[in-house]
Parts: structure tokens; sequence; C-alpha cells
């Protein structure tokens, strides 16, 4: 009877060390837990709740700064939001305001129609063709998170004059072709140069690569003219 | 020894709660709301199977997205009713009412002494005043249609960290302008219905840090109104770090290099900023990089990042193929939901969901 007493002891101070792990476990696991805030608040007020919150926490002291400068921001928000205007103001009109002309010839650079991981832009051409359709010609190469990274690439956006309407389209140089660059304009198409030293030819109103300046393919057909606006804003 | 085995058993039963096992139904597609010509689609209902009824957390639905739109255009009428639009929207759905949407006029630019944008598309410069014009007429379009007087708009007027005219003064020019656009949401009456702040399409690829630092601190030095990061987290670490790590680096030299400091510092680390991130990767390596960055907040500036919602491209993506980068709204969302509420030590709500579209694109 001693003996198996004695037998069992060190399995129930295991049992009791483990089960207090476990609750200490459980203590960090949920007891630290910040209280999900449902957005059922306005923003601004769940912002300031959020700020407060974080403001509890040990930050460091440019953090918390800035988290009282944000917090700040959201009361100038809440309150804001909170003043009360005249009933009788008069709905503001409609400001006119006309588009810039859309650039035209060849521009040297990148630039943010793509985001990084998309493609590279080397180079690009834009133009009037095709009844009037602005086009824009981008070269380079792809962007990391696509199927083909590093991959020279020409991509074509054919835009409608009013800009109601718009295509994009991609054209993957072959295999093995990193970035390229258009390197000269000469007629109807643009010749393209890789890295390597490769050379490429792009048929703009056919908008296809070809293998020579003396093929010529069909040239694309027009965008179909969207139904004007009722633009009473813009003369 | 049988007594032995029993107490395992139970002990096995009380750790099996801890890691909070959540097992994710197949969620279905969005569903697509007639009524705003396809661009508003009503989220997933995902539901939650619980191994341990008492352990597991309500994770809210995803939130209606709105359209948010790169523009290559400040035509009123075009601006006006996607703001109309919007209004009719948020009307229509009286359970969601505070929204986000973003007008992004992309690439900062300079014509002689003007600073502006070149419009997205290489669309053309527009200097800042004419922005400013083209914001106010987007909120008349809204205030008109917003019938539902508890609904409030957050208005994220946007650029980009692309080029070399990412510098301080076009910052300052920036938040001046929101400055001015907020007081004139208040004199005309607006403002119990929107809330304009600065926002800036922030990439790793796009920028160094340092330029991206500099247009950041000309914003912060005369603005009112806080600054979102809808940029992007690239390369970035996918698990919590403890410490300081390389997201990219690039051929152009150390001052390209992004640790995910520069990351925290522009996407939260100032007294304005805070990011709404793009989550476009299907796979959802996006949603666990701003999980990284959050708890690298945690471990080495003592709190978490507040981050506001999610941002998607997958109506942009619709007109061509992006394949693995054309999320959708709600998936975007959950994604960022799922890898943020993991960890006690970065969970918090997410109020925002909304997705691009180039404006030429919409029917």
């Amino acid at each position: 009877m001693n003996s198996r007493s004695h037998s069992r002891r060190p399995i129930l101070v295991v049992a009791l060390l483990i089960t207090l792990l476990i609750a200490a476990g459980w203590m960090i696991r949920f007891g630290n837990t910040t209280p999900i805030q449902e957005p059922t608040l306005p923003p601004d007020q769940v912002s300031i709740a959020q700020l407060q919150n974080l403001l509890e926490t040990p930050v460091d002291p440019q953090t918390h700064q800035s988290l009282i400068e944000k917090l700040d921001m959201a009361i100038r928000a809440a309150t804001q939001r909170a003043l009360q205007s005249p009933t009788d103001l008069p709905t503001p009109e409609l400001s006119p305001l006309e588009d810039p002309s859309l650039p035209s010839g060849l521009v040297e650079g990148g630039t943010s129609d793509f985001h990084a991981w998309e493609a590279k832009i080397q180079n690009m051409w834009l133009g009037y063709v095709n009844n009037q359709e602005h086009v824009v010609i981008y070269a380079g190469e792809l962007g990391s998170e696509t199927d083909y990274p590093g991959r020279g690439v020409v991509f074509v956006l054919r835009r409608t004059p009013d800009k109601r309407a718009r295509t994009m389209n991609q054209y993957l140089l072959p295999e093995g072709t990193g970035p390229v660059r258009i390197s000269e304009v000469k007629g109807d198409y643009l010749v393209l140069t890789s890295n390597d030293g490769e050379t490429f030819y792009f048929d703009i109103p056919g908008q296809g690569l070809v293998s020579s300046l003396d093929e010529i393919l069909p040239t694309v057909t027009p965008m179909p003219t969207a139904t004007p606006w009722p633009d009473t804003a813009n003369p | 020894m049988l007594k032995s085995i029993i107490l395992r058993l139970g002990l096995l039963l009380l750790v099996l709660p801890l890691p909070l096992i959540t097992i994710h139904a197949e969620k279905a597609p969005p569903k697509i709301k007639s009524n705003t010509s396809n661009r508003a689609a009503v989220s997933s209902n995902p539901f939650f199977l619980p191994l341990v009824v008492n352990s597991v957390r309500v994770i809210e639905n995803p939130p209606l997205f709105t359209t948010s739109y790169y523009w290559d255009t400040i035509n009123a009428t075009v601006i006006s009713e996607e703001g109309r639009l919007l209004g009719e929207l948020m009307a229509g759905v009286p359970e969601d009412d505070y929204m986000v949407a973003i007008l992004d006029f992309c690439q900062p630019w300079k014509d002689g002494s003007n600073y502006g944008v070149y419009l997205c598309d290489l669309g053309g410069f527009v200097p800042i005043s004419q922005i400013e014009t083209a914001v106010k007429n987007f909120a008349i379009g809204y205030y008109t249609a917003s019938a539902d007087p508890s609904d409030f708009l957050t208005l994220v007027v946007g650029t980009n960290n692309y080029g070399r005219y990412v510098e301080y003064y076009h910052g300052i020019e920036w938040a001046g302008m929101v400055n001015r656009l907020n007081d004139w949401l208040v004199e005309v009456g607006f403002n119990n219905k929107i809330y304009i702040t600065g926002g800036n399409d922030m990439e790793l690829g796009f920028n160094s840090f340092f330029n991206t630092r500099d247009w950041i601190n000309g914003y912060n030095s005369i603005n009112k109104y806080p600054l979102y990061d809808f940029g992007d987290a690239q390369s970035c670490p996918t698990e919590r770090t403890y410490k300081d790590k390389i997201c990219t680096s690039t051929a152009y030299g150390d001052n390209y290099t992004w640790y995910m400091s520069y990351v925290r510092q522009i996407a939260f680390g100032t007294e304005s900023n805070y990011p709404l991130p793009l989550i476009y990767n299907t796979l959802g390596t996006n949603a666990k990089q701003w999980y990284s960055l959050s708890s690298f907040s945690v471990d080495l500036y003592g709190g978490k990042m507040e981050i506001l919602g999610a941002v998607t491209q997958w109506q942009a993506c619709q007109t061509r193929a992006c394949p693995g980068i054309d999320n959708e709204p709600a998936k975007g969302w959950q994604q960022l939901y799922d890898e943020l509420n993991k960890d006690p030590d970065t969970a918090q709500s997410l109020l925002w969901s909304t997705d691009f579209v180039h404006n030429s694109d919409i029917p």
C-alpha cells in the first residue's frame, strides 16, 4: 500500500505541473488577447479606441509620441464629423474640368502604370492611330510575381479619345529574352532591342510582333465608340 | 497503468483547444450586385467549424467592398457619376454605414514650378488645384445621392511614390490640398457624410525609402489629416522575425534597399500614417507579409500596427489577365484578417475592403 502510494506520487506531481503549465499557457494565449472590436462604430471612434489601447502598451517613446498625435487627429476627425451645419446650405455645382492633352512620341524611363511586381518598363511610345485611338506601347520586362519574371515584354494600351474604353494586351518576347527597350521608331514600326543586343520589330497599326520591317499585319479593328456622356459639366 | 493512460488522455483533451484550430469551409465567389454596374459585390459567407466551441473567436464576414479608382481623367461628369453610384450603393446597404474609397491620381509630377500629378495610364499632367476640384466633384456626386443619413465615407486622395518628384515639397502640396478639402467639406455642410485623407500607393519597387520618407516628412509638416499607405510590402518576410530583416534590395545599390523597419516607418511609424495595404496575391502571401510587419512592430517598438483594411485589384484585372495577383476583395480581406488574428499580439478588427478599377474600364 505504502509502496503503491509512493509510486503514484511522481505521476501526480508531473500531472500537477503539466496542469499548471497548461493553465499558464491558456492565460498567455487568451488572457492578453485584445478584445476584437467589431466595426460598428464610426471609423474615427474605432481609431480612437484602438489608439487608446495601443497607448496602454509599453511602446517606445517615439511611437508613443506618434500615437498621441494620431489620437489628436482622430479626435479632430470625430469633431469635424459631429459639427452641425445649417440645413439650408445649397449643394455646390460641379466645376467643369478639361482633361490634359495626351502625350505622344517616345518617352524614356518607366511608369507607375504597372506595379513593380507586374512589370518594369524601360520606355514607351505614345500616339494616335487607327481612328484616333490613343495608344501607349510599353517595352520592358515582366515583374517578379508573374509567370515569367524577367522576360521581355511589350504591353499595348488602347484607349478611345474620350477615355471611355480601354484595352490592355501583352506580347511576350521569345523565351530567354530579357528586358527590351524601344530603340527606334521606323514609320509604323517600333524597333525593340534587348539587353543582349537582339532586335525585334513591332507593327503599331497591326499591334503585333513581326519578323521584319517588310511584314505587314492587318490593321486591328477600331474599338467601338461608347455612348457619349450627358456632358453637362464639361463644355 | 490504466489510470495513467486516462490521465494523459485527459491532459491531451485539455491541450487540444490551445491551437485554436478553425476549419474554413470552401468559400463561394463574391456575388455581384446588379444595380451598381458590377462595381460592388456582396462578400462571400465563410463559416467556421470549430473543434472546440468555447474557444473559437467569432470571425466576422468581410465587409461589402467599395470600388477605388485609377484615374486617367478629371472629367467632372465621369468623376461625379462614380461618386453618385457610391452614394447610392451605401444608401442601399443599411448595415454598412462606414466605407472607404481611394481616388488614385497616380504619379507625382512637376511642370515648371507647378506641382501636380501625371494621371494614370500616362493621361497627362494635371496641377494640384485641378485634382482638388476633381475630388470636390466626386464628393458632390456622392453627397447628392447619399440618402442614408448615417452613411459616412472616408475618401482617400491618392498619389504614389514613383519617379523623381517624390520629394518634400510635393508632400507639402498634397497635405495642403487635403487640409483645404476638409475645410471645404465643413463650408458646404458635407462634413457629417464625408472625411478626406491623404493617400499614397507606396511601393517598395517604385522608389527608395529615403525619397519616400522625404515626401511623408513634407506631408507631415503641415497636415491636419492622416495619410493612408495603400502600397505593398514586396518581398518582406512572411513570418514573425523578431528582428529587422531586408525586404528588397535592388541593383541600384544600398539606397534602394528596404528593411522591415523602413516599411513600418512609411506605413505606420510617423504621426500621420496608417496602412491600408494591397493584398493582391491570391495565395495570401501579402497578408502574411503584413502580419510579419505588425508582429515586428510589436517586437521592436512595443505595439502592433493599426491596419485599416485590405485593398485588392480584382476589377482592374478583369480586362487583362493577371493570374495570381487578382485576389478577390473578400478573399483579400479574409486573408489579412486571419493572418492578423492568428496571433493575439497582432489581433485587430479590419474596417474596410476596397478594390481598384481603371476608370476607363468602367462600362
